[in-house]
């Protein structure tokens, strides 16, 4: 008798090790401050263990299915709570203009204000690229868009970015 | 552009990889911006889900150690000598804990009083009837098995509705909600795992938000079920069998070369015996692990014994180290011994090409309705030559389904333009049916199905590599 099953990675245990930081990360880069972004970061661990017999690790790595489920979280807090930071690229709805935050704030709040100044999708695909170093394949899985496409947004992004940045040193420095 | 892009993507590779890149190329400047934000001060993950993380993908993370045991158990002093005196012939017996094997309900730690259902338990929705049958509570679990009877059979067609999406909890008298952490069954009959009871309590309630195994939303049943439970000291006679855990004695480990595949447990009952196991090898260099294998068991004379593959009450055993993969098996006595077991695996290798196929589909403006599009379609891939016969519309996924004569090609990935998955189901991109020359590719799931006129992109052909056979005998 010859019995074909699908093993289950025991990789699942650090799971929760490994990438908790990670997703965290994410949630940072989205915009959400530091106690938001661990209940979002907490609240992708729990979705994911009242779903982890649903998860096959032969269609998504694990590392993959957290960051949909984080994507997923991003997605409907900042629909529903309308969070700390914009998620569409509406501008702030702050009375104080973004650009004004950007320069008031600390040289790490500069960075991430800097990256909320970009549009939607340039910040996740950012997102996804630095908070775990997810392949640009999987990212290509994860928003829908082709692989080389990533590449190109990236570049793209970044290169928006600096830009950012160069201009808030200089509003900073008058 | 595309030299350069390449180059770019080379370069951020390296940063993010921790190499330095000379280049000065403002989007590496601003990504070296990101990398060194110290973020990771911030993170606090929460220590109460970290160990409920632990419990569910690994209840052993609560298992004591060696001299919590030792303190806890002095008899086990006097044991040592023997145990030490078993570990030079090989094999020793780990007698640590006193696990027990209940038929229906599982192994369960001895190691303190173990509580049972005091009386099964119903109750009745529409005519649907859940049973709490059995229920143990042990020192290192609580298990709960139960019944569903009289589902129209026309409501039994999960695969054409959303399952189920919400496992049961166990709710204790001060509103402490236990999640799954572990289980399996089908639409009739289901057995659930949960962390140990605290001391002193005897009642709890099981909630069932929807019936596992069955539809959701296009054929509902009866929803959100209370069943309460009592616990009871479990009877003196109660039928238990003694669990045996094997280990391999650090005297076997340090002169002989280590076997991959270890038997960790025996069971022996009245007329079958169960086993469970383990294989820990690396990955073959450049492959991956398709995650399909194959066990089979053959007695003293050569002749297949037949065997049920992860009984439902043994399901998967907990891997002792992170990498293991673990296998149980139950068989009849009466063979002629010894036994062989062979485990099989087979890996895969991904194409590096990165060519790319497009294409538009139609699904047009009710994919359900029409379900099922057969297209023969033929396309070379990186030199390999495969059809894409049909697409199929599931409740919330589609099936890409394929077939070559090129039997090196284990599958493709498939991609929707613009419809990332929805997370929420479990799967993502690729689910891969391992049968050679034939494959399907299962897309979503989506909360609401793409329609329309559809971008398609198949890329990275995945290939078969190496098979390779692992054994190990054993006999009683």
């Amino acid at each position: 008798m010859n019995l074909f099953q699908r093993a289950k990675p025991a990789s699942l245990e650090s799971a929760f090790d490994r990438y908790y930081p990670a997703v965290f990360r994410f949630f940072r880069f989205r915009g959400a401050d530091a106690d938001t972004a661990n209940d979002l970061a907490a609240s992708v661990f729990e979705r994911a263990l009242s779903h982890i017999d649903q998860f096959d690790p032969r269609k998504a790595q694990i590392q993959t299915w957290l960051f949909a489920i984080a994507r997923n979280i991003s997605i409907n807090h900042w629909k529903s709570e309308k969070g700390t930071l914009p998620l569409d690229d509406d501008l702030p709805q702050s009375d104080v203009p973004l650009e004004e935050l950007v320069i008031r704030a600390e040289e790490k709040e500069r960075v991430l204000l800097a990256l909320q100044t970009l549009d939607n999708r340039s910040r996740e695909v950012i997102a996804l690229k630095f908070s775990s170093e997810l392949s640009n394949r999987a990212i290509a899985q994860l928003t829908g868009l082709s692989e080389s496409n990533i590449g190109v947004v990236l570049y793209r992004s970044l290169m928006k970015l600096r830009r950012q940045l160069s201009q808030i040193e200089v509003n900073h420095d008058r | 552009m595309i030299a350069d892009l390449k180059k770019f993507i080379r370069n951020l590779d390296q940063l993010l990889d921790g190499r330095d890149t000379r280049a000065n190329d403002p989007a590496l400047q601003a990504a070296k911006a990101l990398l060194t934000l110290d973020l990771d001060s911030e993170s606090k993950p929460p220590a109460e889900l970290r160990a409920r993380w632990g419990r569910r993908v690994n209840p052993s993370t609560k298992r004591k150690t060696f001299m919590q045991t030792l303190r806890t158990r002095p008899v086990l002093v006097v044991l040592i000598a023997l145990l030490i005196l078993l570990a030079l012939s090989g094999v020793a017996y780990a007698i640590g804990k006193s696990l027990g094997y209940i038929p229906g309900l599982g192994i369960v730690d001895q190691s303190a009083p173990l509580q049972v259902l005091a009386e099964p338990v119903s109750q009745t929705q529409d005519g649907i009837t859940i049973t709490v049958k059995d229920a143990i509570a042990s020192a290192d679990k609580t298990i709960v098995t139960y019944a569903v009877e009289n589902i129209p059979p026309e409501k039994l067609s999960p695969a054409k509705d959303v399952p189920c999406p919400d496992w049961p909890q166990l709710k204790l008298p001060d509103g402490t909600l236990y999640e799954l952490s572990g289980g399996d069954g089908n639409v009739h009959e289901m057995r659930l795992i949960y962390a140990p009871l605290p001391a002193n309590v005897q009642d709890v309630t099981l909630l069932i938000p929807c019936i596992q195994g069955a539809g959701h939303v296009t054929l509902p049943l009866p929803e959100n079920w209370e069943l309460p439970i009592r616990f009871i000291p479990a009877p003196a006679d109660m039928t238990v069998f003694s669990v045996t855990e094997l280990t391999p004695s650090p005297a076997a480990e340090a002169n002989v070369v280590k076997n991959p595949l270890t038997i960790t447990k025996v069971i022996e009952t009245n007329d079958s015996y169960i086993l469970t196991g383990e294989l820990l090898v690396p990955l073959p260099l450049g492959q991956s692990d398709s995650g399909v294998y194959g066990l089979r068991i053959t007695d003293g004379n050569g002749k297949d014994v037949s065997f049920e593959g992860f009984p439902q009450d043994i399901g998967m055993p907990t891997p002792t180290s992170p990498n293991a993969e673990v296998w149980s098996v139950k068989f009849d006595k009466g063979f002629v011994p010894p036994i062989q077991i062979t485990y099989t695996k087979q890996y895969i290798l991904a194409d590096s090409s990165l060519e790319t196929i497009e294409f538009d589909f139609d699904a047009g403006d009710d994919p359900q309705k029409v379900q099922a599009w057969q297209l023969d379609r033929e396309f070379t891939l990186a030199d390999r030559t495969f059809t894409l016969n049909s697409v199929s519309a599931l409740p919330n996924s589609y099936e890409f389904n394929f077939t070559s004569t090129d039997n090196s090609i284990y599958s493709v990935d498939v991609v929707i333009d613009g419809y990332p998955p929805d997370a929420n189901g479990g799967g993502m991109d690729a689910g891969m049916v391992g049968v050679f020359g034939s494959w399907s590719v299962s897309v979503g799931p989506y909360k609401e199905l793409p329609k329309g006129k559809l971008k398609v992109t198949i890329s990275h052909p995945w290939l078969i590599g190496e098979i390779k056979d692992w054994t190990v005998d054993w006999q009683p």
